[in-house]
């Protein structure tokens, strides 16, 4: 693969990061009356991996 | 040598990044069914709290035999025998009638299965088809998809049992697992051995060199520090904000900061090994998060202290992912990343372990996170001491090798 190509791809990658990101916020913006709840309750966490 | 053609890294890293976002994020949200599932079977909560300790323990202790699986018979394999188990994992725990049923299915196998479907096995193979200047990269993009699909799975996960109950959740999350076994394919290591590379000859020799660098057990003692960090945060932030007076809200949108972050962290503390020495990013990555718990813990805690905490945090939060799977292959050599990079790894679920259960321990006996806070910050700071010692030149076998190419 050339380097033109190898740099095109990496930048569709990171472009596609930033709608799957910006998708995902949307998501937490429109539950988090759902998962307020579940926070509160101690039944959500980020564990490490 | 290479035995093997390898498929391109950028498709391979593409692949990568979609398994882990898959596997992390169902893991991540197991946490979501924990008052369901209590409630529906009659069960206390400490019953689903055990079977995700066991699942945890499972996870952590099979971390090196899954990566020396892989290094002896390839990454597809191992991804796709773990998916398959992962996916009848999460059917049988939905349909489970008994604590006993929980502990067996959602703690022991789904634990297992889930240890071969994570970046332990994903990097050997990764590293070996890609170029020696963009495995950082690669490893942190990969790292990224990871904190992606954590970030993402929560609240999709949160949707679904709200729709379909919490069984009718397991399988859907069941069939999404199962789905990913397509990007495993193209997966290979084993066998394959990059062309700048010359590993150890074989497993015990390299597990020997390994043992004998003391830089290999300073990561070690690093990566303890890194789970202890994340762990503790994870489990105790939103009840220290509780106890601070903070709305629960604000504790939840902590705790999305912390994910949000942590995508473009591990993206930009992968690309940053790639120009600078990786044990000096890490050594600033361990100085900030000493500063940023130190400023949390001494300032006066407030709704935005709280969000602020949780956007650094959450920025420093799994860079070292990246970072220290890049160092033990910039030592060691690539061929046997898997298994090398697992053990590792288990160092860091050792020090999630602790950071989890002192952080409710001390709280119990003192009514206070203030001394497990103080215990993070100096672990902070000896972490980023050690990673300066740490001599990050690659053996000297690799060296003869690398002057043989130049030659």
């Amino acid at each position: 693969m050339s380097v033109e190509a190898e740099r095109f791809w990496l930048c569709m990658v990171g472009a596609g990061f930033v709608v799957a990101t910006l998708l995902a916020v949307l998501v937490w913006i429109l539950l988090t009356p759902v998962l307020t709840p579940a926070v509160a309750e101690g039944r959500f966490w980020f564990l490490c991996y | 040598v290479q035995t093997q053609r390898q498929p391109n890294w950028i498709v391979l890293m593409v692949c990568g990044a979609i398994i882990v976002a898959t596997s992390m994020g169902v893991r991540q949200s197991f946490g979501l069914f924990l008052s369901p599932i209590s409630v529906d079977l009659g069960i206390g909560r400490e019953v689903f709290s055990l079977t995700i300790a066991i699942q945890n323990l499972c996870f952590g202790l099979m971390l090196p035999l899954v990566g020396m699986l892989a290094d002896r018979f390839g990454a597809r394999w191992v991804l796709i025998v773990g998916m398959v188990f992962y996916s009848l994992g999460l059917l049988l725990t939905a349909q489970a009638r008994t604590a006993t049923d929980l502990h067996l299915v959602a703690g022991l196998l789904v634990g297992v299965a889930q240890s071969a479907t994570t970046f332990v096995v994903i990097f050997g193979a990764l590293a070996q088809a890609t170029p020696g200047a963009r495995r950082s990269l690669a490893f942190g993009i990969v790292t990224a998809g990871g904190s992606l699909g954590m970030f993402a799975m929560v609240p999709i996960a949160q949707g679904l049992e709200s729709g379909l109950g919490w069984r009718g959740a397991l399988m859907v999350l069941a069939l999404a697992v199962v789905a990913v076994i397509l990007p495993a394919l193209p997966m290979r290591g084993g066998a394959n051995q990059a062309q700048d590379d010359q590993s150890a000859a074989s497993l015990n020799l390299a597990l020997a060199e390994a043992g004998r660098h003391r830089g290999y057990w300073l990561l070690n003692a690093g990566f303890f520090v890194c789970g202890f960090h994340v762990a503790f945060i994870a489990t105790h932030l939103p009840a220290f904000l509780g106890d601070m007076a903070v709305h629960p809200g604000t504790a939840a949108n902590a705790l999305a900061l912390i994910g949000l972050f942590n995508i473009g962290g591990s993206y930009l503390f992968g690309a940053l090994g790639g120009r600078l020495p990786k044990k000096r990013v890490l050594s600033a990555i361990y100085l900030g998060r000493a500063l940023v718990i130190g400023s949390f813990v001494l300032l006066p805690v407030s709704q935005f202290s709280a969000l602020l905490f949780g956007a650094l945090i959450g920025l420093l939060w799994l860079g070292t992912v990246p970072l220290t799977s890049g160092i033990v292959g910039q030592i060691f050599g690539v061929r046997y990343l898997s298994t090398l990079y697992g053990i590792v790894f288990l160092s860091h679920q050792l020090g999630a372990f602790l950071g989890a259960w002192l952080g409710g321990l001390a709280y119990d006996r003192l009514g206070s996170y203030t001394p497990v806070w103080l215990a993070a910050i100096g672990l902070s700071l000896g972490a980023a001491l050690i990673h300066l010692l740490i001599n990050d030149r690659p053996l000297v076998r690799l060296q003869a090798a690398s002057l043989r190419g130049a030659a």
